[in-house]
């Protein structure tokens, strides 16, 4: 028997997650235990894991499986009091292994070869083992290659046919393009490509999914999405948040553009310009968002990037009603720091789509609320019909909202009631949270299903990463490297940013849109 | 006549279906509602008709409304027939709310119930579209026995139809009067069945139990399979082994079957015969929320060899699971909880209302099933 005769495609359309053991390193980490064990609890609560599934952390602490899977179960409940129950607690954690070992330690991974292959004489699982490097980043390296000198990047030699080893990695996928592709190279000498799963948790929204859908399963709107028709487009990311729980060390090494933009952003913006996939393929969509990211007009030399680019710190302010300190007084931040709180981009799209077409990208920390939204600004309407009444110089705007309060809204003129001629702009807003009165599923709980069922669509490839990086290198090397760098700019800490980067649009006619 | 009308009526519980209004005002009412209140919103993803010939089911098909309404915003026409009764058409309107997932503001959803005493399909079809909301699809619930106001006229217009074979006295004839509806160029409807439906989750827990190769060497080895199930709920185990014959591509053998044990022959190939047998157990206590319509399923090789059980079980705490235990030989017994999804009528209808499609293999099993109860 060569399949599985009672599997169905009407039951389940998406691809099918198989059984697998999922080793996760940095088991101790916050990543492990606010997000992946909730996400695959969660999953078994809703019956959506394989059978079988069994889970073995790795980390350098000492540790037994009890403790590791009582550690667990603490955190469940508080995460997720509503789906915990013990029976089924009890039920998931004894397939929850805990492996010790330093990630340097050849050792380890040869005894977790030994155990993998214990668990699988055991149950008779299906040999599919998904690795998943979820521990701090300098520690990537160390167990990619180690995985590799243990030969756990291959299949048991005893197991299926059709059995699998699979990495997922998680950001940051380097810190520039030489370390990227550093980063690259030692994941691909370990696992082929088709074998390695980028995380990018943007990618696993639902809203960020439906961008797709809505661009390719209308027929009203890809007609119009194009430099005839489309003005530009703005991408905001705006956190109300700063520095809180330490996270400065991390985020002062980094700052928006490598932290936000060079991924999340970036991939927002391949999926609104990208052009329509030859099949729903993980290929065929990654071929068409590389194009995109290949066509990034690039920025040379300090001139080009301070004329379209603006960097920014905040200073102290008023956010939430609450006092806000400076950047550079944040905890663990250096006092004299040049990293960016806030940047705002003029972006280019060199292809015959968008020629023309600007894209503004900001992403800002300690900005008045929390929101991620795209908005799509349509050109004005022939000015001979209603060029002179009022309110007729609004134009025609689509906002697709990834968060929070996921959905579309479409602004239009409409006249207003009475006996004068006079227009005014009214919304049509779709919200998913009325409409759809379930929830959206969390990120991290359809990658995972994801991974287990080789689907890549929603993760980076090797060139979308390495694209992006070149694209942004730019940008920081004439910052941190020109002789005469574009200058720092500033902004009241709960404010929408400097008034540099108000400028930057008001020199195209243009302003950002309020949210 | 006048007795007996009242009698109808007086079995309707009106108080809990809002507003009375003429049928003409139904439309300025909803508005005027939605008018008065600018902190809800009113939303609608499809019309939902529930027809009943049941003055019984009002009360329980108005708290269906409310709980569906909490995933599924709709126009929800609830219509109740009596086709025997004296001529007469009553209305009420309300609105189900609920607050948004996000936590802000009222989401609401309408419902329009109507009492259509001596009903004819012209009425009932009369009223039904009149009060659709229009360019969303109309998914149609029928209740009970399909009787002479399903007609041609009514269910070319329906996108999904609704049946539920768990409460028909005859199913066969039913499943004969929906094949005659299929043959009709008109009818261009979804049918679901809620007893199928009902199957889903014990389907996906067998697929589940072949899902590792060791497993999987296993399913040309099946002879026999027991399916324990619980009373009225016959349908859904028929579904189940219509299903089970469709997957394995084998053949009933009429001669060898009766009502309780079917016989299947390979349709090609050299496996044995595969002998299903059902059973009825009372199913006592449960509630219908987590009360699930079989107790156990069990799969089995020739003697000696692999078995795989598919076993309720309760954890006294309201919660369900499907107990998944597969024993090959040479193999360590494996065991997994799987939980049980909502088996009441609002789980099940919300279940068909989110998956959507085109039902395709529910359709291509319809006459093995039939062929099943014709045994």
């Amino acid at each position: 028997m060569e399949s599985n005769p009672f599997l169905e495609e009407d039951l389940d359309i998406r691809n099918r997650p198989e059984s697998c053991i999922l080793v996760i390193f940095g088991a101790t980490g916050d990543l492990t235990h606010r997000k992946l064990i909730p996400a695959l609890y969660n999953l078994a609560a809703e019956g959506n894991l394989p059978p079988g599934l069994k889970v073995i952390g790795f980390a350098r602490r000492e540790k037994s499986d009890a403790v590791f899977r009582d550690g667990l179960e603490k955190v469940i409940k508080e995460i997720s009091p509503a789906t915990y129950n013990q029976r089924l607690w009890e039920s998931f954690s004894q397939n929850v292994f805990y492996h010790q070992s330093e990630f340097q330690d050849l050792e380890g991974y040869e005894g977790l070869r030994t155990r993998l292959e214990q668990i699988e004489a055991e149950g008779g699982g299906s040999g599919n083992r998904l690795f998943y490097v979820a521990s701090a980043p300098e520690f990537f390296d160390d167990i990619l290659l180690h995985l590799r000198d243990a030969g756990l990047n291959k299949v048991a030699a005893n197991a299926g046919a059709d059995a699998w080893a699979r990495a997922v990695v998680e950001k940051p996928f380097g810190t520039d393009l030489v370390t990227a592709k550093h980063l690259n190279r030692v994941v691909n000498d370990t696992f082929h490509e088709s074998d390695t799963y980028r995380i990018d948790h943007y990618l696993g929204k639902e809203t960020a999914q439906n961008i797709m859908v809505l661009r390719f399963a209308n027929a009203i709107f890809e007609p119009l999405w194009n430099n005839r028709h489309i003005d530009h487009v703005q991408i905001t990311c705006a956190e109300n948040l700063g520095m809180e729980g330490g996270r400065g060390a991390y985020y002062d090494t980094a700052g928006a553009l490598r932290d936000m933009v060079q991924n999340h952003l970036l991939q927002l913006l391949s999926l609104i310009a990208m052009e329509p996939p030859t099949d729903l393929s993980a290929d065929g969509v990654r071929d068409e968002k590389v194009k995109v990211l290949r066509s990034l007009r690039p920025m040379s030399g300090a001139d080009e990037v301070g004329a379209n680019v603006v960097r920014a710190q905040y200073t102290a302010g008023v956010v939430d009603g609450k006092e806000a300190v400076a950047y550079r007084r944040e905890d663990r931040v250096n006092p004299g720091s040049l990293t960016e709180s806030f940047v705002a981009l003029r972006i280019h799209i060199d292809n015959w789509r968008w020629e023309g077409v600007p894209f503004y990208v900001r992403m800002g920390k300690q900005l008045p609320k929390k929101a991620t939204e795209i908005s799509i600004h349509f050109k004005q309407p022939p000015a001979v019909l209603f060029n002179t009444v009022p309110g007729a110089d609004s134009e025609n705007v689509l906002v697709i909202r990834i968060q929070p309060n996921e959905g579309i809204s479409l602004r239009m003129q409409s006249k207003l009631p009475g006996p004068a001629l006079r227009m005014e702009s009214v919304k049509m807003d779709f919200q998913y949270a009325t409409s759809f009165g379930k929830g959206s599923p969390e990120a991290y709980e359809r990658l995972l299903l994801d991974a287990m069922a080789g689907d890549a669509t929603l993760f980076a490839r090797r060139d979308e990463v390495e694209n992006a990086w070149k694209f942004i290198d730019e940008i920081e090397h004439a910052w941190h490297k020109a002789e005469t760098p574009p200058k720092m700019a500033e902004y009241p800490a709960g404010s929408w940013g400097p008034q540099e980067a108000d400028e930057l649009l008001r020199q195209d006619g243009r302003h950002w849109r309020r949210l | 006549m006048e007795n007996e009308k009242s009698e109808h009526l007086k079995e309707i519980p009106t108080e809990l279906l809002g507003k009375e209004v003429p049928v003409k005002r139904i439309d300025s009412e909803l508005r005027e509602y939605f008018a008065a209140d600018t902190g809800i919103a009113r939303a609608s993803l499809i019309n939902l008709a529930i027809y009943s010939e049941s003055v019984v089911r009002v009360s329980r098909n108005t708290e269906i409304i409310q709980e569906l309404t909490r995933e599924h915003a709709c126009r929800a026409l609830l219509v109740v027939s009596q086709p025997e009764g004296e001529m007469e058409v009553r209305a009420w309107v309300q609105a189900h709310c609920n607050i948004d997932s996000g936590g802000g503001k009222a989401v609401c959803s309408e419902q329009v119930t109507f009492l259509l005493g001596g009903s004819s399909a012209d009425l009932v079809r009369n009223i039904v579209f009149a009060h659709l909301d229009a360019d969303l699809p109309l998914v149609f619930w029928w209740q009970g026995e399909l009787s002479e106001v399903f007609e041609e006229r009514l269910f070319s217009r329906i996108d999904r139809l609704v049946v539920d074979s768990r409460n028909w006295s005859d199913p066969a004839v039913q499943f004969l009067r929906l094949a005659a509806a299929d043959r009709e160029e008109e009818a261009t409807y979804v049918l679901h069945d809620i007893a199928y439906t009902q199957s889903n989750q014990l389907r996906e827990a067998v697929a589940l139990c072949f899902d590792d190769p060791a497993a999987l060497e296993q399913v040309n080895f099946l002879e026999e399979v027991e399916v324990v199930y619980a009373t009225g709920q016959r349908m859904t185990a028929v579904w189940l082994v219509a299903w089970m014959a469709n997957r394995l591509q084998m053949e009933l053998n009429p001669a060898l079957s009766d009502g309780e044990t079917f016989v299947f022959e390979p349709s090609s190939g050299s496996r044995s015969a595969l002998k299903v047998s059902l059973f009825e157990q009372v199913d006592e206590g449960k509630s219908e929320q987590i009360s699930p319509p079989m107790l156990r399923v069990s799969l089995m090789a020739a003697e000696g060899g692999a078995r795989f059980d598919i076993v309720r079980s309760d954890d006294g705490q309201g919660a369900g699971f499907w107990h998944l235990k597969r024993s090959i030989p040479g193999r360590a017994e494996n065991s997994e909880l799987w939980p049980i999804r909502s088996y009441g009528e609002v789980g099940l209808v919300g279940e068909i209302l989110m998956r959507a499609g085109r039902n395709r293999l529910m359709i291509e099993l319809l006459p093995r099933v039939r062929a099943l109860l014709t045994v």
